[in-house]
């Protein structure tokens, strides 16, 4: 796997997808199931990691490019998550106006309904690698409400979750 | 304004913001807009609408639109290194320790609770994607393309970016009076 063909892989992934973790499932669909360069445990471990720090969502495509070729790929990675921004830039200037045409909203919309539903496939063998007894499953259902219907920080929810992994180990005596 | 306070206003918001994406934009408006005056709303609203429609990282494209607005091709490209390049190199070295404490019981324990916690975060993703349609017009038409984007790749395993396609394909020609 050259950096080159990495580049491009994760930036298909960054350039058809309308929110960070929106990629994802065509990013594991070609670093794990394809090329096989990533298993679902590491790809849990870069979007952890991506969501453990500040800033945005789709910084675990840095940690799949470090994961998968080191720094170089971690470059690699950073690379193929800003090209897509600049693409604004062009609509700024000549599609502005035409940003509120119907059919262009609603064509937008269905591919982001759609992503939502693809997101939810995805967690479907991410789940079962790393929701396998009560309190995992319990950790995870938290986490949702609290992404979802709270405005806790993301780093106090992950930091939570480890403590009560921690804890439940050490009451468990490994 | 110069390109040297637009960089470290974006520096700053965005490497010290836990949340993602929504959480920096609120604050850039509120810096941007409100603070400084740098931007007008309308522009504000026009950066946020066009981020939305751009493929990738929202709030970069958020970034290097409002960065354009405010001082063209520089202003973009710093807006964009400002915010993304110190959270990917803490990113990275997340990852790091992740990957190598996965070598004792304890950690394997700690990192499994972890692991949980991001499924949730992804079901909270798709969540927060559908979550703005559920009142409108557009329910019925979001229900059928999260339904099918869920079978497609999950039954018959059909290729994201052909589903996205289909889906954006059927949206232009679904249309309903919330895309008015």
């Amino acid at each position: 796997m050259t950096l080159v063909l990495l580049y491009f892989l994760l930036l298909k992934a960054t350039a058809t997808s309308f929110s960070g973790l929106s990629s994802l499932p065509v990013l594991r669909e070609d670093l794990v199931v394809r090329h096989q360069l990533l298993t679902d445990r590491q790809l849990n471990i870069a979007v952890t990691a991506g969501r453990s720090g500040p800033g945005p969502n789709g910084l675990y495509v840095v940690s799949v490019g470090y994961l998968i070729a080191g720094m170089p790929g971690a470059c690699v990675g950073w690379l193929a998550m800003v090209t897509p921004a600049f693409f604004v830039v062009p609509l700024v200037r000549f599609l502005g106006a035409r940003a509120d045409r119907p059919r262009l909203r609603s064509a937008i919309r269905a591919s982001t309904a759609a992503s939502a539903g693809l997101l939810l496939a995805a967690t479907l063998p991410l789940g079962r690698g790393a929701l396998t007894d009560g309190l995992q499953i319990t950790i995870a259902a938290v986490s949702f409400a609290a992404f979802s219907f709270t405005r806790i920080g993301s780093v106090w929810v992950i930091a939570a979750s480890a403590l009560i992994g921690l804890l439940s180990a050490t009451l468990a005596g490994k | 304004m110069t390109l040297q306070s637009l960089t470290l206003l974006f520096l700053r918001v965005g490497n010290l913001t836990f949340g993602g994406g929504d959480a920096i934009t609120a604050l850039l408006q509120r810096e941007l807009v409100h603070l400084r005056g740098w931007l007008t709303l309308d522009q504000y609203g026009l950066a946020q609408s066009l981020a939305r429609v751009t493929p990738g990282t929202g709030i970069l494209a958020f970034c290097a639109a409002t960065g354009w607005m405010l001082r063209r091709g520089p202003g973009a490209v710093a807006a964009v290194l400002a915010v993304s390049v110190p959270s990917s190199v803490l990113a990275v070295l997340l990852t790091w320790g992740f990957t190598l404490l996965s070598g004792s019981a304890l950690a394997l324990a700690t990192l499994a609770a972890v692991l949980a916690a991001a499924v949730g975060t992804m079901w909270a993703a798709a969540w927060l994607l559908i979550r703005p349609h559920l009142r409108r017009a557009t329910c019925l038409r979001m229900a059928v393309m999260v339904t099918g984007g869920f079978v497609a790749l999950s039954k018959w395993a059909i290729s994201p970016i052909q589903i996205l396609a289909a889906a954006a394909l059927i949206g232009f020609f679904w249309t309903s009076g919330d895309d008015q």
